[in-house]
């Protein structure tokens, strides 16, 4: 029996010390931007923009040949939209700045040059949508005065009125959780020892729609760049 | 490797979805097409999704088969459609909601759900307008207003009428919320004198008892109105509710509630002697937002019957993407264009505002020459 356990016990060092010798782990931030891809044609004097943001993860690569890692970066990212007016409405819009939990699962296809690293990071991801912030002017209905002009023609002016309120979800509407994919392509640049600076940019193509299809029929999904730079560590003592 | 990075461009920037958008404004060319227009709409532009009961996607899977089976060049199939239409529209909550048909076979023929069920009410009575009875009570020297060119409707003239009761108590009744553009047109002369009589006498309000605001048999109009009248009786801004409208093509996609308040005008002074508004079933739309926000002051009261629960102001679709539209060459739609919550937190919508001191309706009263909700009002007064 104890043979047993010492044998699981060294099983256990030699694999945590393989994995060490293997793996970096780091941190990376940065600025993230997201547009919201549906469709709405049918809004009048209407356009859809994009948002910027930030995003910050805790990178994580598992070496498996010199060329190829398993990887991965749990993190947090902004992704959001803005509903604006235009035409006679300027002024009017209805932004939503929404934050995600993150986990992304992937490989990077890495070359070497010097102390360059160059890599490509495809990957899937999950997203679930932590919180959410909506602000925006609209014009309101009880603030409408009306003008007559010296042709006797009437015209409305509606009084705008700001809001800025937490999302509140609704499990009817809103999907929590997103799933996606993510290209990426990134750059390490070999400081000293087992540390490395670290660039990259990432395009998270969500393939389900924010909203459930029973109560929004035309789908909107996020497609989110993200832009971070951070450091790796090297867990391996070479 | 040479070969990703392209691979990956071609991915990043191939990949992208083209999302299709239902809402199609185009003639339809079959009754299938304009149920699905109908349909759509509805589920972009209509309001009430997260209060109405009404099973949407039911409605499809029923009525879709049977406008299938429709003809568009029948005109038997074109009245079978305005039966289905009618069933749809039986049990939205909307009470401002009415289809009204375009195609020249059914021109001038309309659909009111709202109308319909107050007609299936066991007490069902017509529309009574109480101006000239009031007329009776009123002490002499009252001020009677019409003005033909600006009504709520084309062939209802705009009436008012202004006076004082036992010479201290201020009356104002109108049948609709047309006033301030009567007020400022050349043909509102006698609007606007019963208005400024109103006006003067709420601002020099010394040795007034009461102010009664009748707005029975008044079924709404210009939003604008609210501010003109009720922002006479106030000095400082006046909380009554929220609003809210339609953010997005989802059905439950909304703005957060907006504060809705009455803005004081230009020098008015806040009115302290108790105030009593008259309202009954008939009482709709905006008449119903003056009732429950004159309703907000502490001394204000609510006599007469429940009103007929249409609280959600209309205005242009394009003003915020939802509300009114169109199916094209065959109807229209009119429907609430924002949802109204009252600061009880209530909403009203299909079910009116419930007076403090109810008061029903009565024929053989009013045949007399009585007025009992108003004798109410008096009663209370004393």
């Amino acid at each position: 029996m104890n043979s047993r356990r010492i044998q699981i016990f060294f099983f256990t060092v030699l694999i945590k010390v393989s994995l060490f010798a293997q793996t970096s782990v780091g941190v990376e931030g940065g600025l993230s931007y997201n547009t919201y891809h549906t469709n709405i044609a049918n809004r009048s004097s209407t356009e859809l923009t994009g948002l910027s943001g930030f995003n910050l993860d805790l990178p994580f690569r598992y070496k498996v040949y010199p060329w190829l890692y398993i990887t991965t970066a749990p993190g947090i990212v902004q992704k959001g939209y803005s509903m604006d007016r235009t035409d006679s409405l300027y002024g009017e819009y209805d932004r939503h700045i929404n934050t995600f939990l993150q986990l992304p699962v992937g490989v990077s296809l890495q070359y070497e040059w010097w102390r360059l690293r160059g890599t490509l990071d495809p990957g899937f991801y999950a997203g679930y949508w932590l919180s959410g912030r909506v602000k925006g002017a609209i014009a309101d209905i009880f603030g409408v005065s009306e003008n007559t002009n010296s042709a006797g023609q009437t015209t409305q002016q509606f009084r705008l009125r700001p809001y800025d309120d937490p999302y509140s979800f609704l499990s009817q509407r809103d999907n929590r959780w997103q799933f996606g994919w993510v290209p990426g392509l990134g750059l390490q640049y070999h400081l000293t020892g087992r540390y490395w600076l670290t660039a990259s940019s990432r395009y998270h193509q969500s393939i389900t729609s924010q909203e459930k299809a029973s109560v929004s029929p035309i789908p909107a999904y996020n497609h989110t760049w993200t832009f971070s730079i951070g450091g790796l560590f090297s867990l391996d003592k070479k | 490797m040479k070969y990703c990075l392209p691979f990956f461009l071609v991915l990043i920037f191939g990949c992208k979805k083209n999302i299709s958008n239902p809402i199609d404004d185009r003639p339809a060319t079959s009754f299938g097409q304009v149920f699905d227009q109908y349909w759509n709409k509805m589920n972009v532009n209509y309001l009430y999704w997260d209060i109405d009961t009404t099973n949407w996607d039911l409605v499809y899977s029923r009525y879709r088969p049977l406008f299938d089976k429709l003809q568009l060049n029948n005109p038997a199939d074109v009245s079978r459609s305005v039966g289905y239409f009618r069933s749809i529209a039986d049990g939205l909550i909307d009470h401002h909601y009415t289809i009204s048909f375009t195609n020249p076979p059914l021109k001038d023929s309309s659909i009111d759900p709202s109308v319909d069920h107050l007609t299936r009410i066991s007490d069902f009575r017509n529309p009574f307008s109480f101006i000239t009875m009031d007329e009776r009570y009123l002490d002499p020297g009252y001020l009677y207003g019409s003005d033909n060119s600006n009504s709520a409707s084309p062939g209802w003239p705009l009436v008012t009428l202004a006076g004082t009761i036992h010479s201290n108590i201020l009356f104002f009744a109108f049948n609709a919320f047309a006033l301030s553009a009567s007020y400022s047109s050349s043909g509102g002369g006698s609007v606007k004198a019963s208005l400024d009589y109103f006006f003067d006498r709420l601002q020099n309000s010394t040795g007034l008892k009461a102010i009664i605001i009748d707005v029975r048999d008044n079924q709404g109009g210009a939003v604008s109105d609210l501010n003109f009248l009720a922002g006479r009786i106030i000095n400082q801004p006046l909380p009554f509710g929220y609003t809210r409208y339609k953010s997005g093509n989802g059905k439950l996609d909304y703005t957060p509630w907006i504060p809705a308040t009455v803005e004081p005008q230009p020098g008015a002074r806040a009115a302290t002697a108790p105030i009593f508004v008259l309202a009954d079933r008939y009482s709709a739309s905006m008449a119903e937002i003056l009732t429950m926000a004159l309703r907000t002051l502490p001394q204000c009261k609510v006599v007469g019957e429940t009103t007929f629960g249409a609280t959600g102001p209309l205005t242009e679709n394009a003003l915020y993407n939802d509300g009114a539209f169109n199916v094209a060459g065959l109807l229209s739609v009119e429907t609430s264009s924002t949802e109204f919550k009252y600061h009880d937190g209530l909403i009203y919508e299909g079910k009116g505002f419930s007076p403090d001191y109810p008061v029903p309706f009565s024929a053989s009263a009013i045949a007399t020459g009585d007025d009992p909700q108003l004798d109410r009002v008096l009663a209370l007064i004393q």
